[in-house]
């Protein structure tokens, strides 16, 4: 299938469906998980279970004031959400849903959702120094420091994927994993990842550093409302507000395709049997990305926030170690088996 | 069609941010056009369908590297009033152009005496990551390793700069 100007514009438009409706449910999902959390109800009122809630926030959002403060530095204010969200959304077109699911298959689909992210967290420091607000802007900083700290384990890890899989592209990486849970790059003791059983670790890290890369807690630094009232997105309104959010829970779900797709199989049955819901199709990849966002929000519900320090230290002097450890071994059973 | 208006519209994007660099009196703007010049660049990669430069020039410039550098701006935080005065403006630009006027003319004639080239198209496999591997760890295999040790040595120096010192007595 050749990209044509056509296909693109559909590509991308299906990615806005898929991430609006991820957006607003994801949310009504993570305040049912709070709840649940909590011991109460959770949004209650709109429609059955409150299944109304995400459009009519929406629509709040929307059609609330935009408001611009006095002394910001508009032209960068303005950019700082549509930064946010737009490398978010392309990130959706390099990845596969299924065998025939996806926009574009890309040959170094990988880098792609990296370079997509580096843009990405520029958006934070932009909208942080935009704002001229001394809260917005620690937490930016914070933001930063930490998106470029985990960003480092993050790919060394992904590298050890890309030796075991011997491509860039993220469909080849699933289809090297399908036949059943026990070919899954999480586990070690298989010749395929050149019986390094320590491939749970690795795949420990990558999740550890999808939940900082994604801002959220027990990493939400940058959003620590007890300490820097709103964060970086303290000073924007209505839709600039609502864009910082979507595009949070986009890299929420373009995290969780990541690990699936890394680690998990991507879209692969588990028991391969031959007949309908068991063999390969987009079911399993949809499952297996809502069951890690549920750990995410059983997660983000349950720890209390670090410190920055532990947060930079847990980078800088565990997993950025560990993983690259786990590279060189991987290289070397890999040259081995 | 598309790719000519694509390269001319990315063209301009990476002139104009270029002019913005130089032009913006805030750093923080200036860096900011920096930006779009390193994007629109690594969009005219993505024109060659040379993606790996693409996804490499967006990881490491218009993401690390700039990063780095808004960082460092926004810890100096420099404001108008700090700018030093520019007093002989016109005398400077006066002074460069007739220092630059000649070798521009020179560079003119030059380039009109160059021979018409042939431009052949490269094939669309240019710039992938098998290409640039092969090249890279076949016929460049030396000036790869040196580079790599002097990232290595960088990397000491800034930690030994970084590192506490010991006050001497």
């Amino acid at each position: 299938m050749s990209l044509t100007l056509l296909n693109a514009a559909v590509a991308v438009f299906i990615a806005i469906c898929f991430v609006g409706l991820n957006a607003a449910y994801l949310v009504w999902c993570e305040r049912k998980g709070a709840g649940f959390y909590q011991r109460r109800p959770g949004p209650m009122e709109n429609g059955p279970w409150g299944l109304l809630q995400p459009p009519i926030d929406g629509v709040k959002l929307m059609t609330k004031q935009l408001l611009i403060p006095g002394g910001v530095d508009k032209a960068i204010f303005m950019v700082a959400p549509v930064l946010a969200m737009f490398p978010a959304l392309i990130s959706f077109v390099t990845i596969p849903f299924s065998k025939n699911i996806v926009a574009h298959p890309i040959n170094v689909g990988v880098l792609m959702i990296f370079a997509f992210a580096a843009l990405g967290g520029m958006s934070l420091l932009v909208a942080g120094w935009g704002s001229r607000n001394k809260y917005a802007m620690i937490s930016s900083v914070r933001a930063v420091s930490q998106t470029v700290a985990y960003e480092i384990p993050m790919l060394i890890t992904t590298i050890t994927i890309v030796l075991v899989s011997g491509s860039l592209n993220l469909s080849e990486i699933a289809a090297s994993q399908l036949g059943g849970f026990w070919k899954w790059n999480i586990w070690g003791f298989q010749e395929a990842v050149g019986y390094n059983i320590l491939m749970p670790i690795s795949f420990l890290i990558i999740f550890v550093c999808a939940v900082a890369e994604t801002n959220r807690a027990p990493f939400d630094l940058g959003e620590a409302e007890s300490e820097l009232v709103a964060g970086f997105h303290t000073e924007y309104s209505s839709m600039g507000f609502g864009l910082f959010f979507m595009g949070e829970y986009a890299n929420i779900v373009i995290g969780a395709c990541l690990v699936t797709i890394l680690f998990l199989g991507g879209w692969s049955s588990p028991v391969p049997l031959g007949f309908f819901p068991f063999t390969d199709h987009v079911g399993w990849f949809l499952l297996k990305i809502y069951m890690i966002i549920f750990v995410f929000i059983w997660i983000r519900w349950t720890f209390p926030r670090t410190t920055i320090y532990g947060l930079l230290n847990l980078s800088w002097k565990y997993l950025i170690p560990i993983s690259l450890f786990n590279l060189l071994l991987t290289a070397a059973l890999l040259k081995v088996f | 069609m598309t790719e000519t208006l694509l390269f001319y519209g990315f063209g301009l994007l990476s002139i104009l941010g270029a002019l913005g660099l130089i032009l913006f009196k805030h750093p923080m703007n200036g860096a900011m056009s920096f930006v779009i010049t390193l994007i629109s660049l690594a969009c005219l990669y993505a024109l060659l369908s040379a993606k790996l430069i693409f996804a490499i020039q967006l990881i490491v410039y218009a993401g690390a590297i700039m990063s780095l550098i808004l960082f460092i701006i926004m810890f100096l935080n420099i404001g108008e009033s700090d700018l030093p005065e520019e007093r002989g403006r016109w005398f400077y630009l006066a002074g460069g152009i007739v220092a630059i006027g000649p070798i521009a003319i020179l560079m003119q004639r030059a380039f009109k005496t160059l021979p018409p080239g042939e431009t052949a198209i490269v094939g669309d496999g240019f710039g992938g990551v098998q290409e640039v591997g092969m090249v890279l760890f076949t016929d460049w295999l030396l000036p790869f390793e040196i580079v790599s040790i002097l990232l290595l040595v960088a990397l000491v120096g800034a930690v030994v700069l970084a590192g506490k010192r010991e006050v001497s007595e």
